[in-house]
């Protein structure tokens, strides 16, 4: 049953990812639960096996092997050091690849924040920032599947955090600094945009959406963009 | 010896102590002459008497506290609809109660119930003083901290209503009005928050003393009971982290009030400055916390398993390598923060590397009940309940600790869930274990052990059911501190989750019934304690239940470790330190 219940969530309990390096922070996360899972497993299970041992009746269970019993916890403290190290080991490269520079041609789209907006600018046609052509909306972030996008991040007031769950990114937005991030988005579709930082009464409105294109539907995104400056669809929520 | 003569209520406690040796014998004559002894109760320098009031007040902010997340968890659950007792709540409050809850619960509850009620009380009766070092500075320190309270609570009904920008106050959100609409509020907070650290600062100073100077002959260091060994870490903690939040009170102060731009970024500032302060004082907060409900559970798993702690010196090496630790741990808190990506491995590193020491507490913990003679009680219960969440707390927090991960957990409901199961096991289950140990010590009455079972077991079990749900909504990318979740297309299939999380909270509040009824009940007419009810073998339990004033009616001397007990004849019997 919980199964279904959970099953019942939009995209499973567990958000699809819709990014270059949303497998490889999934695969962190599981191996993380699976080494800590058989920890916690092990330690209940220790516990309450102790507990009912020590319930048990009769005459007092015997005393002995105490010298042991500190040598065994030390040991298996040692244990969850190797797999703390196994976890930093395997989690570090990641990190690594994701604050990293985009690798290849990417395409930079300028995200700035206000109370309780994103007001995203997005190149036209001619792929450049700065440029007569760009095209400017609201709380919308548009962009061609398969290609590196370089997000310019500031803040014209409080922190906020731009968090693009199916993505695996989430960066806080400073004010007075400009932060880079990249991601390559993989499948098309409308996905979720939030503000994870609390920024103010209306922190929980400041949402909006990434919208991943088809090559074809990315260009008449754009041909329509270059008309109807400002952007051609008013900025939705989600 | 004339011990009134080291006990302050001076005359008026002579008198009574002369008459009765009790406690309740005290109380009982206060209730029939109030407009005497009250003062003296509420000057009293007794330590004993201190930690009562810590108690006082720890509990009368933990129902503002309380009230705080059932507002919370109504709207998160019924969104737009009026909360009971509350009504419709709306989202610039409800960032005020967020706030006010977290705060509260931190500094206002978890530091006077852990440090203040159970520290003052149980220190100086552990290692055998009279009194705390500084009896004076120990009312000193309570009275700064209920003047704290008071104005925190005075928040509450200036114009724009309480601090709204959370417990972490991050800058630039609270350092000008623009942004949250709250004026006096947020002044206010800052300024009950460096009251409060001022009073734990006091307190600390004190214990560290009592324990250093005060000890009973032959009460060497490695006969010290691990409680109080994780009282002292606490304070030293507290001693080198406070300082840098306290200073960082003054600067936003000053941003807010004289044009200074500490943490303002058009003036030259930095606003990280102020996560870097915080969260430098914040972890090593956490185990502020955290230690001395270990410490409680230190206490209660010998005792009523009947045989030594398992690697007791072991721990407390553990103890104070995890509390070095966590001086260097404080930026996993800000992975995404804008701070450099670079810093991010040597921090990830040692705080993965922390779980190493409280895996060897927890081993021990639990290796203490191996070959143990289980004494079954509602204390037991509570410890063994405590520690088993706790578990769930400790290793999801190896998730936080790889940056990687916590760029998509960080801000959500997970964290929520993470750090609700470790400091609702220290300060709830880790507090009630606490109570139900040492009420007889400090009451001289038994509190009933069924009605306390039967509070033990709905407290366990409504307590997972609010707080595992909230994993499930964070590993769904459920940002933390949003007003109304059904804004969101992905996230309004998580409500029944939250609604869930608030039933459960609320039969969570309901089955605290039964043990202010328990308590109230034995206050009035409950069995009689004898001085060492569970076979305890710490020096506590050498006194009187309640203990007399100046605590031992005769110098105790120590004369070997705690927890030691011999079989003999079949049966387990402790080997108090006070044995000769
Ligand atoms: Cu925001
Ligand atoms: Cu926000
Ligand atoms: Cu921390």
């Amino acid at each position: 049953m919980a199964g279904g219940l959970l099953g019942s969530m939009d995209s499973g309990w567990w958000p699809r990812g819709s990014s270059s390096f949303a497998a490889e922070v999934d695969g962190l996360f599981f191996l993380i639960a699976v080494i800590v899972g058989a920890w916690l497993l092990l330690c209940q299970a220790a516990l309450f096996f102790f507990l009912w041992q020590a319930s048990g009746r009769g005459g007092p269970g015997r005393l002995r092997g105490l010298q042991i019993e500190t040598w065994s916890i030390v040991t298996l403290a040692v244990a969850v050091l190797a797999c703390d190290l196994v976890v930093e080991a395997y989690g570090h490269p990641i990190w690594k690849l994701i604050v990293s520079a985009p690798r290849g041609n990417a395409l930079v789209v300028q995200v700035q924040a206000r109370q309780f907006v994103w007001e995203i600018r997005h190149p036209g046609a001619d792929g450049r920032l700065a440029t007569e052509d760009d095209i400017e909306v609201q709380n919308e972030l548009h962009v061609p599947v398969g290609v590196p996008i370089e997000l310019h991040l500031r803040s014209k007031d409080v922190i906020h955090s731009f968090f693009l769950p199916t993505v695996r990114l989430k960066q806080d937005v400073l004010p007075g600094v400009e932060i880079r991030r990249w991601f390559l988005p993989t499948r098309v579709g409308r996905f979720p945009l939030a503000c994870a930082e609390l920024c103010g009464f209306a922190h929980y409105r400041m949402g909006g959406a990434l919208i991943v294109h088809d090559p074809e539907s990315y260009q008449r995104w754009l041909a329509a963009g270059a008309t109807a400056i400002g952007g051609l669809e008013q900025g939705v929520r989600r | 010896m004339d011990w009134n003569k080291a006990f302050a209520g001076e005359g008026v406690e002579q008198e009574v102590g002369s008459s009765s040796n009790t406690a309740t014998a005290r109380l009982a004559s206060a209730r029939g002459r109030r407009p005497r002894l009250w003062p003296a109760w509420l000057f009293s320098t007794d330590h004993k008497i201190i930690g009562l009031q810590y108690l006082g007040i720890s509990v009368v902010m933990a129902l503002v506290g309380v009230f705080g997340a059932y507002v919370l968890r109504w709207q998160l659950a019924f969104p737009g609809t009026p909360a009971p007792l509350y009504g419709i709540v709306d989202p610039g409050p409800y960032n005020a109660w967020l706030t006010m809850h977290g705060t509260i619960m931190m500094f206002f509850v978890a530091m006077p119930l852990l440090l203040g009620a159970f520290g003052n009380y149980f220190v100086p009766l552990m290692v055998g003083a009279e009194d705390m070092a500084f009896p004076r500075l120990n009312m000193i320190s309570v009275w700064t901290l209920g003047l704290a309270c008071l104005v925190l609570m005075a928040s509450f009904l200036v114009a724009e209503g309480p601090a709204a920008a959370g417990w972490t106050n991050y800058v630039p959100l609270s350092a000008d009005p623009v942004y949250t609409g709250v004026t006096l509020g947020a002044d206010l907070w800052l300024v009950a928050v460096f009251l409060d650290f001022a009073a734990v600062l006091m307190s600390g100073i004190n214990v560290l003393t009592t324990a250093l100077n005060l000890r009973a002959p032959g009460l060497t260091l490695p006969r010290v009971p691990l409680f109080v060994w994780t009282q002292v870490i606490a304070a030293v903690l507290f001693l080198f982290s406070a300082g840098p939040l306290m200073g960082a009170i003054l600067m936003l102060l000053s941003d807010r009030h004289l044009g200074s731009g500490f943490f303002a970024a058009e003036r030259g500032g930095s606003p990280l400055l102020w996560q870097h302060l915080f969260w430098f004082f914040g972890h090593p907060e956490v185990y502020v916390i955290l230690l001395p409900a270990l410490g409680i559970f230190l206490e209660i798993f010998p005792t009523f398993a009947r045989r030594p702690v398992a690697a007791a010196r072991v721990i407390v090496v553990a103890l104070w390598t995890s509390a070095a630790l966590s001086f260097v741990v404080w930026a996993h808190h800000m992975f995404v923060s804008g701070m450099s990506p670079a810093l991010a491995l040597p921090f990830s590193i040692t705080t993965i590397i922390i779980s190493v020491p409280f895996a060897v507490v927890v081993f021990a913990l639990i290796a203490t009940l191996r070959g143990g003679m289980l004494r079954p009680s509602t204390a037991m219960c509570f410890a063994v309940g405590g520690l088993a969440s706790f578990l769930i707390g400790g290793v999801t927090g190896i998730f936080l600790g790889a940056p990687a991960v916590d760029m998509y957990l960080h801000d959500t409901y997970f964290v929520v869930a993470h750090f609700h199961y470790t400091l609702f096991p220290a300060v709830v289950l880790g507090g009630f274990a606490g109570l139900y140990y040492w009420f007889p010590k400090v009451t001289g009455r038994m509190l009933d052990e069924r009605l306390g079972k039967w509070h033990c077991w709905c407290t366990l079990v409504a307590f997972q059911a609010v707080f595992l749900p909230l994993f499930f909504l964070g590993v769904h990318g459920h940002m933390r501190r949003v007003y109304d979740p059904s804004y969101y297309d992905f996230l309004r299939p998580g409500i029944f989750l939250h609604q869930m999380a608030t039933v459960a909270a609320v039969v969570l509040v309901l089955s605290q019934a039964l043990v202010v009824w328990n308590v109230i009940r034995s206050l009035r007419k409950g069995e009689k304690a004898p001085s060492n009810p569970w076979g305890g073998t710490t020096l506590e339990w050498a006194t009187t239940s309640p203990p007399v004033p100046g605590n031992f009616s005769e110098p105790v001397v120590v004369a070997h470790e705690p927890y030691h007990y011999t079989d003999c004849d079949r049966r387990r019997e402790p080997v108090p330190q006070w044995m000769l």
